[in-house]
């Protein structure tokens, strides 16, 4: 099992044959790839790569956002020996431009969401996903890589500075993937959710090359708000999760308000209390609710690294009976040096030291390790790579002991780094110039203040004797204006003497900075009360960009805060991203505060109607009453009235759905006609779309409405009926539709909007392209005609007409954007 | 009866920003604003409505709003009926360098 290169790994994939390989769930729809489908696309890649005379040791940057495509790229890559340099989706084209310009790539994948940028090679657009049936497969050429080959550079957040670039062999990687889960069985059963950017070590072992090397599934967001979180949880069941604390924080904070809005906070509570003499695997049984969350048989545990995990949140957790392994690791050591095994862990600890990696701890208390998952230094940074090592061992600067039977205590650090609940390194030096090149800034020093929820970015500002020139907080909001949004000042301090305390060489004495914080807010120095962990607090700070610090509860958005028309949309949207409270604009008032808003937050109920969809519509009892329903009643019925003749029938042939089948709406003859003359594969599976509203009875008439649910009923029977709402609720519909073609499910739909009321074609809504485009699935265009002569609008009783009905040939639409797909998707039915 | 003015200004890249953040965009901006995702664009747009707010004195409802263009450029507004009786006379959008700016006039029934 162990695989030597990341390359070896790749050549396993075509035994794994059909095997769900990796997914990506979009708002509307989840696209699944199988191990022999992604090793195509691999290959595909690598061709695009060979024909831009890629050749091993080249450097390839991948700047994109998780995605099967960027598995794909990372896995072409280095089968050509060449090196990835994965940048972080977050940091700024400015980042990348620079870091470009110290590895001069020869080819870069740029995500296409992302902006433009100016580098001097081939610039490849990452789409997401691609179409299968575009794929040609054929030869594997997968070039023989020595384990001691570079496999990649990873450069380490720097925020302003020059950027530093960790470089990793194959061997550094591979043995780390080995050595970091020996002992725990993982398999192809295995599923994880993958939320941290690839470019991040941790991730990229943990939930890229960890599960592929087991056979297991991986699925990737394209939206990492909250609500698309907790349904690809709920959803996709998966077995384990490599997480950051600040994400679960997010999950607790979630928990928490789920329980203080219905009710049960106290409960909550004193469950936990009760829950702690249970075992472990039992614990998750008493919360219901969590269960529906959580599978009981099948999720395992949360992984947690990148930083530090609070006491708190691992005890929180623990009770809800959903272990958090703690670990432990740099980039410098791909990532993992020490982890907590499911059978063997104690909480507080880093766990116990990986196997495979040696590790001692200094006579200053400083950890130090060797092994084969250490880097072989910076690139281009000798100076850098000679600071890293004493005596042929890695310094990690961190101060840490071990209790007697062997589990690592994270003390302390000894470099001058924060690192932020994210899992993001920041410099402080970096924020340091910036800060002094502030008029008015004589110095600064910029620490890391512990503090619950994870550590803070914090400034403390020395002053030019003349003030005038602004206070403490405008000069905070100036400097993170500048600042990407992870690694912003949070908190400040004005230093009250005239200069700090420094060394002989004229560095500041960090550690007695922090020293006079931490007594200063022992005395409880600061007036007002602070909500430093809140996630609200958090949004409207990233928003006005002001310190987390200044921030209280009676602060005034408008007054105090100073949010801005364009402020408000933002975060009243990233509200909605991570509450899932959608707050109208008028919430916010000149009167608004901070404790006002936060009360909104909590009481206000998930409002929007919920369709009821039937899904038991597909299921076999279902169908094969549709069958004989429509043999028997249905298409005889038909055939009495009109006598179709049928054009483009060639088009049909062979075909595989899913598709959108589009078609203009005459009259209620349409679907009959329609499905009668496909073929009887693709019959059985298509769903037409059906206006919602036209099943909703006006005002409060219980016994009418109780007859129109049946009509939906006996409709959805016989034709297997989507209901699509024309107004709010869309969304609810786009989703489930989407599930739908997830399961190769075909959707018919009549894009008009209504059937037609003089025979002739009208516009086509919007809605078609946005399915089009989302979907991304070919449309299949019809066109019927002499069916409004059969049943007109209006009419109850049909008459004898001839009718016909045309087939085109199935298509792909061209343009992303909603409207002018429906533009081609209304010429394609026009033409027939 | 009374005329009332509105103006805003708004920083282009700003919209820039918020362009990656579909539900704040689509909190904003109707469908058929959004055929051209352009930030300069989109910023007219933007100053047009938050002028029309300004005008009408009321706190903002984007989506009670929808400004279009008629085929030589020239844009108009209309407004959804939530927002009290009034009709916008006209608006005028201008853009240079990082920054668009939009100017509301509007009749008020009272």
């Amino acid at each position: 099992m162990a695989f030597k290169t990341v390359s070896d790994l790749l050549r396993s994939f075509p035994s794994r044959g059909s095997s769900p390989c990796v997914g990506y769930r979009t708002d509307f729809r989840a696209f699944r790839f199988t191990y022999t489908q992604v090793f195509d696309k691999v290959i595909d890649m690598q061709r695009l790569l060979r024909k831009h005379k890629v050749k091993k040791g080249d450097k390839v940057i991948i700047w994109a956002q998780n995605s099967p495509s960027w598995l794909c790229a990372f896995f072409a890559i280095s089968s050509l020996g060449a090196v990835a340099i994965p940048l972080d989706f977050r940091g700024t084209k400015d980042l990348v431009e620079r870091v470009a310009a110290e590895v001069k790539p020869n080819f870069a994948f740029i995500g296409v969401g992302m902006p433009d940028i100016s580098i001097d090679c081939w610039i490849e657009r990452l789409d997401p996903v691609w179409d299968v049936s575009s794929m040609k497969g054929g030869r594997p050429a997968i070039a023989e890589s020595a384990p001691d080959d570079l496999l990649e550079i990873i450069y380490t957040s720097g925020t302003t500075g020059i950027p530093k670039g960790v470089l990793l062999t194959n061997k550094n990687v591979m043995s780390n993937v080995a050595g970091a889960v020996k002992g725990i069985r993982l398999g192809c059963k295995d599923k994880v959710i993958s939320l941290l950017p690839l470019s991040h070590m941790f991730e990229q072992v943990g939930g890229l090359l960890v599960p592929l090397a087991h056979g297991g599934q991986i699925v990737y967001l394209e939206r990492l708000n909250r609500r698309s979180i907790f349904s690809a949880i709920e959803e996709e069941r998966p077995t384990f999760i490599p997480i950051v604390p600040r994400l679960l924080d997010m999950i607790k904070h979630a928990i928490e308000n789920e329980a203080k809005q219905s009710g049960n906070e106290h409960l909550l509570v004193r469950m936990r209390k009760i829950s702690r003499s249970m075992p472990l695997s039992l614990r998750r049984l008493i919360f219901p609710k969590l269960c529906r969350l959580f599978s009981v048989n099948r999720f395992r545990f949360f992984i947690s690294g990148g930083a530090p995990l609070e006491r708190d949140t691992e005890v929180f957790f623990d009770e809800l009976g959903l272990p958090v392994l703690q670990g432990y690791g740099l980039t410098e050591t791909s990532p993992v040096l020490t982890f907590n095994y499911p059978k063997h862990r104690k909480i507080g600890s880093v766990g116990k030291v990986i196997y495979g990696v040696d590790m001692k701890i200094a006579d200053d208390g400083e950890i130090l390790v060797r092994g084969p998952n250490i880097t072989k230094g910076y690139f281009k940074r000798p100076d850098k790579t000679k600071e890293l090592f004493k005596e042929g061992w890695l310094a990690t600067g961190d101060i840490g002991s071990f209790d007697e039977e062997g589990f690592l205590f994270i003390k302390g650090r000894k470099k001058d780094l924060i690192v932020t609940s994210e899992g993001m390194n920041v410099y402080p030096e970096d924020i340091e110039s910036i800060l002094n090149h502030i008029p008015g800034v004589k110095d600064s020093a910029v620490v890391g203040l512990r503090q619950p929820g994870g550590e803070q970015v914090h400034a403390v500002l020395l002053f030019d004797s003349d003030r005038s020139k602004g206070s403490a907080s405008t000069i905070i909001a100036k400097a993170n204006a500048s600042i990407p949004s992870y690694a912003r000042i949070t908190g400040f301090t004005v230093w009250p003497e005239s200069d700090f305390p420094r060394t002989t060489t004229m560095k500041v004495r960090k550690f007695k900075v922090l020293e006079y914080l931490s007594e200063k807010h022992a005395t409880g120095a600061r007036p007002g009360k602070i909500a430093a962990s809140s996630p609200l607090v958090r949004i409207i700070a990233d928003v006005t960009k002001k310190p987390i610090g200044s921030i209280r509860h009676d602060s005034n958005l408008t007054s105090d805060l100073g949010l801005g028309s364009l402020d408000r949309v933002e975060l009243l949207a990233n509200i909605e991203d991570a509450f899932g409270v959608g707050l109208p604009d008028e919430v916010i008032t000149p009167k608004t505060t901070v404790r006002m808003l936060e009360k909104l937050i909590v009481s206000k109920p998930h409002s929007e109607e919920k369709i009821k969809f039937r899904p038991w519509l597909n299921s076999g009892p279902v169908r094969l009453m549709r069958v004989f329903l429509q043999d028997l009643i249905v298409f005889p019925t038909v055939v009495f009235f009109t006598r179709t003749a049928v054009h483009g029938k060639q088009n049909l042939r062979g075909l595989r759905g899913p598709f959108i089948i589009v078609c203009n709406h005459s009259s209620h003859f349409d679907t009959p006609v329609l499905l009668m003359h496909l073929p009887f594969r693709l019959r059985e599976e298509v769903c037409p779309v059906a206006m919602w509203e036209y099943f909703k009875v006006k005002g409060k008439r219980p016994f009418k409405q109780f007859m129109m649910d049946r009509l939906y009923d006996l409709s959805g029977i016989a034709v297997n009926l989507i209901p699509f709402p024309q107004t709010a609720g869309f969304g609810q519909s786009m989703k489930y539709a989407g599930s739908l073609v997830d399961k190769g499910y075909s959707i018919l739909v009549f894009p008009e909007g209504a059937r037609t009321l003089d025979g002739s074609i009208h516009n086509f809504k919007d809605g078609v392209g946005m399915m089009a485009v989302n979907y991304r699935i070919p449309i299949l265009p019809v066109r019927v005609s002499g069916l409004w002569e059969t049943l007109p609008r209006g009419k109850f009783l049909p008459r004898m007409h001839p009718s016909t009905i045309s087939f085109g040939a199935p298509f792909m639409v061209k343009s992303k954007d909603y409207r002018e797909a429906a533009k081609e998707i209304e010429e394609a039915v026009r033409r027939l | 009866m009374a005329l009332k003015i509105g103006t805003d200004m708004v920083y282009i890249p700003r919209i820039t920003a918020l362009l990656s953040n579909d539900s704040a965009i689509a909190r904003t901006f109707k469908q058929s604003e959004l055929n051209d995702r352009d930030p300069s664009h989109l910023a007219g747009i933007f100053a047009a409505k938050e002028s029309i707010f300004k005008a009408l004195g009321v706190p903002p409802s984007w989506l009670d709003v929808e400004i279009s263009r008629s085929p030589d450029g020239k844009p108009s507004a209309s407004i959804s009926k939530s927002l009290g009786r009034a009709e916008v006379i006209d608006i005028s959008i201008s853009h240079d360098g990082d920054y668009a700016i939009a100017f509301a006039v509007i009749e008020l029934d009272d």
